[in-house]
C-alpha cells in the first residue's frame, strides 16, 4: 500500500467481535478522508471488515495478509 | 487444469458464504438426526469435564468412553473437521491473546456452561435442534440468546471506555509457521479428511458403526463451520453491533430446512413424534439463553463457534472449552434445577400447521426486525 495512514491500530492477539468493535470505534473518531491502518491476527475479521465498512458509508482500499497477520486499510467517508 | 485449481482454491482456500454455511449445516443436522440422534454440542464439553472430575477423583460413576459417546464425537469431530479445513487453507495458527481477553475466554466459557444447564442445552441443542424438535424450549432460549447478547454488547461498549489500555492489540501473536511446515500443512489436512472418511468402516470393525458416522458427521461440521465462519453468536449479535441483518436471514433460511426436514421424518415416521424435547419451557429456557448469551459475546464464540476456533488454534477459545466443560460438568452433577416443563408446540397450537405457522412467524419476526434495523439503526449499539 502506498498510502500513509493517520492512525495505526494493533489488534493482534484480539479475536471476534473486538476488532470489528475497535474498528468500528476508532472510524468514528476520525475525520472524513483519513487513513486507518488496523492490523490484526483475526481470520474473522478479513470476512467481515469489507461489509462493516462499506454500510458506514467507509472505504476499506486493502487487505495485505503475511505470516498470518492481515493489515486493513480503511479511508473515512 | 487451472479450472480445478480454481473451484479448489474457492472451495478450500476462500471463505464460503455465511449461507452456504447454514445450508450446509442444516443438511447434516437432518443427517445426524436420521443417524441417531438432533446435533447437539454442550453434551461434548460435559462428556469430557465428566472425564476430568472423574480421573481426579471427585465422581464415582466411570463416565463413557469419548471415543464411543456419541456426544463426544459430535463435538471432537467438530474441532477435527475445523482442525483439518484450517490446515488446508493455510489459516491454522496458535494465536495467543493479551492476557484480559484470556480471562474473558475463561468466563464467557464458565457463564456459558453455567446458562446451558439452566437451558438444557446451548446453541445448538437447546435452540437450534429444540426448534426443529418443535419443543416449546427453543423459541424460548432464542428469546432468551437475543436479550443476553444485547446486554453483553453494552458491557463490551462499556469495557472499551472504562479499562481502555485492557483491551488492547497486544503484539504477542502468532508464531509463524516455518516454511516447510507450511507446505506440509494442508497435506494433514487431506489425511485427516481421508481417515475420517473411512471412521465409519473402522468403527463398524468392532460393531460400532454408528458412532463411525456419528464422528464422520461431526468432522463434515467442523469443515463447514470453518470454510463459512458459520457462528452462531454473529446472527444474534450483528443486528446490535454492525447492524446487518445478513446472518440472520442466512439462520432463518437454515432454520427452515431444520424444521422442515424433521417434520418430514416425523410425517414419515422414520422419527418418534414428541423427541428432543426439554424440559425447561418456562424460565430455565429464558433464563438460560440470557445467561448463555451472554457468556458467548464474552467469549467470542458459542458452543459450536467456540470448537471451530479451537480447531484453528485460538488460545482464547481453548481456554474457553476448558471452563465451559468443567462448569457444564460441576453444575449438571451437583444441582438439580427444574425450571420448566416440556411443551410440544403442535399438542400447544392445537394442529401441526398451527405450530409450524408459529415458528415460522417467530423467525420471520427476527427477520423483520433485521431488515428494519438495518435502515433505521435504532438498536445498533456502537
Amino acid at each position: 500500500m502506498e498510502e500513509t495512514p493517520d492512525v495505526t491500530l494493533d489488534l493482534k492477539g484480539l479475536s471476534c467481535p473486538m476488532p470489528i468493535l475497535k474498528i468500528k470505534k476508532q472510524l468514528k473518531k476520525m475525520n472524513s478522508g483519513q487513513i486507518l491502518l488496523a492490523i490484526g491476527t483475526d481470520p474473522g475479521t478479513t470476512n467481515d471488515v469489507g461489509r462493516t465498512c462499506e454500510k458506514d458509508g467507509h472505504e476499506l482500499l486493502g487487505i495485505e495478509e503475511e505470516g498470518g497477520v492481515a493489515k486493513y486499510y480503511i479511508k473515512t467517508g | 487444469m487451472s479450472v480445478m485449481k480454481d473451484v479448489y482454491r474457492q472451495v478450500f482456500v476462500k471463505e464460503w458464504p455465511y449461507w452456504a454455511g447454514g445450508i450446509g449445516l442444516a443438511a447434516i443436522a437432518v443427517l445426524l438426526w436420521v443417524a441417531d440422534q438432533p446435533w447437539g454440542i454442550i453434551g461434548g464439553y460435559r462428556n469430557w469435564g465428566d472425564w476430568f472430575f472423574y480421573l481426579a477423583g471427585l465422581y464415582d460413576k466411570m463416565p463413557v468412553s469419548p471415543l464411543l459417546s456419541t456426544k463426544s464425537l459430535m463435538a471432537g469431530g467438530l474441532v477435527l473437521g475445523a482442525f483439518s479445513a484450517s490446515l488446508i487453507s493455510g489459516q491454522f495458527g496458535f494465536r495467543m491473546p493479551p492476557w484480559w481477553e484470556l480471562g474473558k475466554g475463561v468466563i464467557g466459557g464458565a457463564v456459558m456452561g453455567f446458562g446451558a444447564v439452566l437451558a438444557g442445552g446451548c446453541n445448538v441443542g437447546g435452540f437450534f435442534s429444540n426448534i426443529a424438535a418443535l419443543s416449546l424450549s427453543g423459541l424460548l432460549m432464542w428469546a432468551g440468546l437475543l436479550i443476553g447478547t444485547f446486554l453483553g454488547l453494552k458491557y463490551l461498549g462499556w469495557e472499551m471506555e472504562a479499562v481502555p489500555s485492557a483491551v488492547m492489540g497486544r503484539g504477542v501473536n502468532i508464531k509463524p509457521a516455518g516454511k516447510t511446515v507450511k507446505a506440509i500443512q494442508p497435506y494433514i489436512g487431506w489425511i485427516l479428511i481421508v481417515t475420517a472418511m473411512f471412521c465409519p468402516l473402522i468403527y463398524g470393525n468392532h460393531y460400532y458403526t454408528k458412532q463411525g458416522i456419528i464422528l464422520f458427521l461431526g468432522f463434515m461440521s467442523g469443515i463447514v463451520m470453518h470454510r463459512s465462519r458459520f457462528c452462531f453468536a454473529a446472527a444474534f449479535r450483528d443486528p446490535f453491533m454492525t447492524g446487518e441483518g445478513d446472518k440472520v436471514r442466512s439462520m432463518f433460511v437454515a432454520l427452515f430446512l431444520y424444521v422442515i426436514g424433521v417434520s418430514l421424518l416425523k410425517w414419515k415416521g422414520i422419527s418418534p413424534e414428541t423427541w428432543y424435547l426439554f424440559s425447561t419451557a418456562g424460565w430455565g429456557a429464558v433464563v438460560g439463553g440470557i445467561i448463555f448469551g451472554f457468556g458467548m459475546i464474552l467469549a467470542g464464540g458459542c458452543g459450536s463457534g467456540t470448537l471451530f476456533r479451537v480447531g484453528e488454534g485460538q488460545i482464547k477459545l481453548i481456554a474457553t472449552l476448558i471452563s465451559m466443560s468443567f462448569v457444564n460438568s460441576l453444575t449438571k452433577h451437583y444441582l438439580h434445577f427444574k425450571f420448566g416443563e416440556s411443551v410440544f408446540l403442535p399438542d400447544l397450537m392445537g394442529s401441526w400447521t398451527g405450530a409450524l405457522i408459529l415458528v415460522l412467524a417467530v423467525m420471520l419476526f427476527w427477520v423483520w426486525f433485521s431488515c428494519w434495523n438495518e435502515e433505521n439503526e435504532k438498536f445498533v449499539l456502537f
